[in-house]
């Protein structure tokens, strides 16, 4: 079977084409060693077999994060996937960064290459038209012009591809012309790789060029004293071009690239909606009240619609329950129906309004919005080491945070993105949302709504706060503006078939955890109320209840009652209620907004703790985010009970 | 006389000549293309964000590092 990798910088449309090569066989895993999406998929042409790999998008191959190093690596044959053909995905209103992307796989010495224009059909419609075959010719390499959201061109792809693979087509792009210092520099470095690593001559001009170029991961990973060879040989460059070397050679294949396209290209594309949107959407005052208007709409709509579907779902899981309790005989009528039912169907519960939330933005995103405010927010974001694109996620974990944790990807600076997912269990899902509500009813009447809203804002600070810490933490002092490039893709209508991909992509993680991790623990945190005698006389959640009460009662003024239903929320949120109404706790006004507040921030429930490990892939971060937020309820819920016993 | 990117009017298209920012900064901006030669035209200025584009692409700049690129104004 041949391999074909799919290669591209982001929103090209890569996965759509892979969609069209092979129409089902889709599969989904990860990379080995990280959480990185592998998507492949196997098609037959001319009789034989090919499967491909969508390699993770990426600008250049100068990596700067995760998922584009997976990139880099297979291109630089360190990973164990050997593509036969490489095609590199451009999108025609955009070429001169995928020819520019080309040439500088061309440079790791791969020749197999096909270059495939997307997105012609939009293209021809803003009067930009693209002449395949110029292209072709200056690029000595098969040009597939095609716009894979109509389905056109795919079979010339799919020929191309095999007119490659089977040596019927020998590509031979042209190189980039560097100046004579940095040739000097790459032919002194390429033959130290050749002695030193036993690199072959090819291969060992590209990686000298990329260490070249900056990247620092590559020169740590290649070992011995390269960084400080690489370092050295950097500093005479700069001074013999009085140039930063890394902006030359990235120049010179800019220059080679935009020269081929603007041969090829001709019209200029009718992009002045695009630029009269942008200044409104991008203006801190008017882009500013929009984002707010159509944030507040998403919730709204996936709170009302939520509510519509959750009713239903929460009444049959009720019903379920009670069947169970009536119809089985002791325990497993308990089990089943206070244990499994009341348990997970507290948490499916969630899965309308995160589905309803997960949609509603995922289409936003994929209407270019996102971005816009991103781009907006950007400014004050990075001040606290996240990104612009940190609002996303954040705002997907107002749902819930576990989605809210899986959607953290598209922020495409790793330690941004770090420090997102780590910071993020401090934004309140709507499960802790039933807790505020519930809870701030035990007080007074003026001060239900403010002292739901207060809650709301300490959780916001604490998540910047946190985030700020992070940072500090893990990377050091925060490095001014470093967060606040974002990409602005055009505005478009968003795709149906990709939004709803994504949605399930993105949400049926949940699914997955309720049935397993939840299943679990529900279980487990039933039989602890039930053994060795049942709850109120003696079980084992009692016990443990009283064992804490030294410690949350000098902390936060709660007894063993709220020591249970705090130990019990870490299971789900919502279960805080829950454990109150069955204990049949009693609170003052005062305990009411202090285990409010103590629950919202605590630590991540369990799926969240479930969704950090995965995403981040290291126990010590996951740690490290759970002992935050414990620390951080720790000191806020302290503070509140004095504040408050003083008051 | 170069000057910085966020005091290019609207509309203008200029050349980078220099970006004097942190590292991290420095390094995404040059892997989107916005590097030393590189031509963009100005989308947007003003107060809060400066919208550019160039041959890769449209991006959004915050203000703060827009004062970090130097640039050029065609002539």
């Amino acid at each position: 079977m041949r391999v074909v990798a799919l290669v591209g910088p982001p929103n090209v449309g890569k996965t759509t084409i892979m969609s069209r090569l092979c129409r089902t066989s889709l599969e989904v895993g990860n990379w080995a060693g990280v959480t990185v999406e592998r998507r492949t998929c196997v098609y037959e042409f001319r009789g034989s077999r090919y499967r491909v790999v969508d390699l993770p998008g990426t600008y250049s191959l100068v990596t700067t994060s995760e998922d584009q190093r997976i990139t880099r690596d297979v291109l630089l044959g360190r990973l164990d996937e050997h593509p036969d053909v490489i095609v590199v995905v451009a999108d025609a209103l955009n070429l001169v960064r995928g020819v520019s992307l080309l040439l500088e796989i061309a440079e790791l010495g791969h020749t197999h290459l096909v270059l495939a224009v997307n997105m012609m059909d939009e293209a021809e419609r803003l009067g930009l038209s693209v002449d395949a075959q110029t292209l072709e010719r200056r690029l000595r390499v098969p040009v597939v012009p095609l716009s894979a959201k109509r389905g056109t061109g795919i079979r010339r792809l799919k020929r191309a591809i095999a007119d490659v693979a089977e040596g019927r087509i020998e590509p031979d792009p042209p190189r980039a012309e560097y100046p004579r210092p940095i040739l000097v520099a790459v032919r002194r470095l390429a033959e130290e790789l050749e002695r030193g690593l036993g690199e072959p001559r090819e291969r060992a001009r590209g990686l000298a060029i990329k260490l070249l170029e900056g990247d620092v991961d590559l020169a740590e990973r290649l070992g011995g004293d390269l960084s400080e060879r690489v370092e050295r040989l950097h500093r005479e460059l700069s001074e013999a071009l009085g140039r930063d070397p890394r902006a030359e050679i990235k120049r010179a294949r800019d220059d080679l690239a935009s020269e081929i396209v603007r041969a090829a290209v001709s019209g200029r594309p009718a992009l002045d909606r695009q630029a009269r949107l942008d200044r409104v959407l991008v203006h801190p005052l008017w882009g500013g009240l929009l984002a707010g208007v159509v944030l507040s709409g998403v919730f709204a709509l996936s709170f009302y619609l939520g509510d519509l579907l959750a009713e239903p779902l929460e009444d049959a899981f009720d019903a379920l329950g009670d069947w169970a309790r009536r119809a089985l005989p002791d325990p497993w009528g308990g089990l089943l129906g206070d244990g499994v039912f009341a348990g997970v169907g507290a948490v499916l519960a969630m899965y309308p309004y995160i589905l309803i939330m997960t949609l509603l933005l995922t289409a936003l995103e994929d209407t270019g919005y996102t971005a816009r405010v991103a781009a907006l927010l950007s400014g004050p974001l990075s001040r606290f080491g996240l990104h612009g694109k940190s609002v996303f996620p954040a705002a997907l974990s107002l749902a819930c945070n576990v989605p809210g944790v899986t959607g953290a990807r598209i922020i495409d600076d790793p330690r941004a993105l770090t420090v997102t997912v780590l910071a993020l269990p401090a934004v309140p899902c709507s499960a802790r949302l039933t807790v505020i509500a519930y809870l701030t009813g035990h007080l007074p009447d003026p001060w239900r709504v403010p002292a739901a809203v207060s809650i709301y804002a300490i959780a916001l600070l604490t998540f910047l706060g946190t985030a700020a810490l992070l940072h500090r933490l893990l990377y050091g002092p925060i490095e001014p503006h470093a967060g606040t490039v974002v990409e602005l893709p055009r505005m478009r209508r968003p795709h149906p078939g990709t939004v709803f991909r994504v949605t399930w992509l993105r949400s049926n993680e949940f699914l997955r955890k309720a049935g397993t991790v939840i299943l679990a623990a529900s279980i487990a945190i039933w039989a602890l109320t039930q053994y060795p005698a049942p709850l109120g006389h003696g079980s084992a959640v009692e016990v443990i209840g009283r064992a804490l009460e030294p410690v949350t009662g000098a902390l936060f003024g709660l007894d063993w009652g709220s020591a249970v239903a705090l130990l019990t929320g870490v299971l789900a949120k919502e279960t805080v209620v829950s454990t109150i109404k069955t204990l049949h706790l009693r609170l003052a006004p005062a305990q009411a907004y202090v285990l409010a507040l103590v629950s919202t921030l605590y630590i991540p429930c369990a799926s969240t703790i479930g969704a950090i490990y995965s995403e981040t892939g290291s126990a010590r971060l996951t740690a490290l985010s759970v002992a935050l937020n414990l620390g951080v309820a720790t000191l806020v819920g302290g503070l509140a009970h004095l504040a408050l016993s003083v008051a | 006389m170069p000057k910085s990117l966020a005091e290019v009017e609207e509309g203008r298209t200029v050349r980078i000549v220099d970006v004097v920012a942190g590292r991290g900064a420095a390094a995404m901006l040059y892997n989107l293309g916005l590097r030393p030669g590189a031509r963009v035209e100005v989308i947007r200025s003003g107060p809060g964000p400066v919208v550019v584009r160039t041959e890769g692409g449209t991006f959004s700049i915050g203000r703060g590092l827009a004062f970090k690129v130097l640039v050029e104004e065609e002539e």
